[in-house]
């Protein structure tokens, strides 16, 4: 029995969930992000803009955009909402911020022909959300997320099984999962345009090429794709960055912040109850000069004090140069999954401590984020404004 | 497009239909607005806490308004004017 794979990607999702909150800016171009783009509304990618783009050339494109800087907080309530619709529709739900995976094999007795399930599913959405997505159906996970790349924007696609291949024969190399613009380069030059073109080349050819990869891309580029669903996936990273109000020489703020962006990043990875292995410091200068290292924690770890530790001893090793600082970044990596937090080894001292976050965590949750300030995130005291979600940041976190 | 924080403590005449709370009209400075339409709403939970916002077009300016479950009051956290 064919297994039926459903992916489902919200439509430009930051600028459409600003585009529902306010009707004035309905069918008008939307950028959303601060310094650069974060998401724009289709109507703004008729401009040539895109996610990534800096604001300045953004406005130079389109001057008549709205721009607004984005609420990862109320984004994340709406990807809530969606999940819950779609969870009707599939189950083993796979979920990412904007999209989610689902397997919907067997529910074609209740919702009927993948088709007529995928339309069913997106006007559950746009009804009850008010959010528009698109909708792949396939029988792997990588087909059903070309086909609903394919579908974009507010379409439904589903590639019949048996018709991997011709689906994706004329598709250029690029839209292929795992080719990236390096990968497509180096196809390029071999006269590799399509996918069509890549199963010209043998897998001990591609092996040689790409090593282990080269495998994977030889299986995919023939429709075949073998990754499970994982609805309890373990996240790669957790990150946390933010552009100062204003660039900043003064250590006592940086250190405050780098604390700050820290401890949020860290509740996430407590919460989904994972230890990091590893953190990796980001700064970038005035000039826009970036520098950007990692290091190993002396074991897995879900505590403030310990990461912290490593990430000053990244910043002593980073920071090197008289010029004013204007954007820093977290990103925890490297997660294993805390079956028993206390080791063998662990001090009284420690366990302790790690009661004490606990218990701030308690707290926050009843009383919002704000209503803690712990470490040395009391540098930015006076120096924020606060709200009940914490300081307020120039460029909101949002998590990877 | 300016929005302009509220952040104050309204009034505000609700219909629980159907188990779900929607404004109908809310007063605001000793005035009151009727609300036209519902653009979106939202849940926001903070552990046992949680608010349910609304952004409701009336007299065809955009509020945000939200229902804090904690303090069983109802703000006006923002306006958008066109």
């Amino acid at each position: 029995m064919n297994r039926l794979i459903v992916h489902l990607d919200v439509d430009a999702f930051f600028a459409s969930v600003e585009q529902l909150l306010v009707p004035a800016i309905r069918s008008r171009p939307v950028i959303v992000g601060s310094g650069c783009i974060a998401s724009c509304s289709y109507e703004a990618r008729q401009f040539g803009l895109h996610a990534g783009m800096s604001l300045r050339q953004a406005k130079r494109l389109c001057p008549q955009a709205e721009i607004m800087p984005g609420n990862c907080r109320i984004y994340r309530c709406f990807s809530e909402h969606v999940w819950r619709v779609a969870r009707r529709y599939a189950v083993s739900l796979e979920t990412h911020l904007d999209e989610a995976y689902g397997d919907a094999t067997g529910m074609e007795g209740i919702h009927g022909q993948p088709l007529e399930l995928g339309g069913k599913l997106q006007r559950a959405i746009l009804t009850e959300v008010g959010l528009p997505v698109s909708v792949g159906l396939a029988a792997n996970r990588m087909m059903a997320k070309i086909a609903s790349a394919s579908a974009k924007p507010g379409g439904v696609v589903w590639v019949r099984p048996g018709r991997e291949r011709q689906f994706l024969d004329d598709l250029p190399i690029g839209k292929l999962l795992g080719v990236g613009p390096k990968t497509a380069r180096r196809l390029n030059d071999l006269n590799i345009e399509t996918i069509s073109d890549l199963r010209m080349l043998g897998r001990d050819v591609l092996r040689s090429m790409f090593g282990r990869r080269g495998e994977v891309l030889y299986e995919r580029c023939r429709g075949r794709d073998y990754q499970p669903l994982r609805p309890d996936a373990m996240p790669k990273s957790v990150s946390r960055e933010t552009t100062f109000h204003s660039p900043t020489t003064d250590g006592g703020e940086l250190r405050g912040m780098l604390f700050y962006l820290l401890e949020r990043a860290i509740r996430t990875v407590r919460r989904s109850g994972l230890l990091s292995g590893c953190v990796t410091l980001t700064i970038r200068y005035d000039d826009w000069k970036q520098f950007e290292t990692s290091k190993s924690l002396p074991a897995p770890s879900d505590c403030e004090d310990v990461v912290l530790a490593t990430v000053l001893a990244l910043l002593r090793r980073l920071h090197h140069r008289r010029v004013a600082i204007r954007h820093v970044g977290i990103v925890l990596s490297g997660f294993v999954r805390a079956c028993n937090r206390n080791t063998l080894f662990d001090v009284r001292s420690r366990v302790r401590r790690r009661g004490l976050y606990e218990t701030v965590d308690v707290l926050r949750d009843r009383y919002g984020y704000g209503s803690v300030v712990t470490g040395k995130s009391i540098e930015l005291l006076g120096r924020c404004e606060q709200s009940d979600y914490g300081f307020v940041l120039r460029t909101p976190s949002l998590t990877k | 497009m300016e929005p302009e924080r509220i952040d104050e403590p309204i009034r505000v005449l609700a219909d629980c239909a159907g188990g779900e709370l929607h404004p109908l009209r809310f007063r605001w400075l000793q005035r009151t607005y009727k609300v036209d339409a519902v653009n979106a709403r939202w849940i926001d939970r903070k552990g046992e806490i949680y608010s349910l916002h609304y952004s409701v077009q009336a007299d065809g300016q955009t509020y945000f308004i939200h229902f804090d479950s904690s303090g069983v009051q109802w703000w006006l956290d923002e306006t958008i004017i066109a």
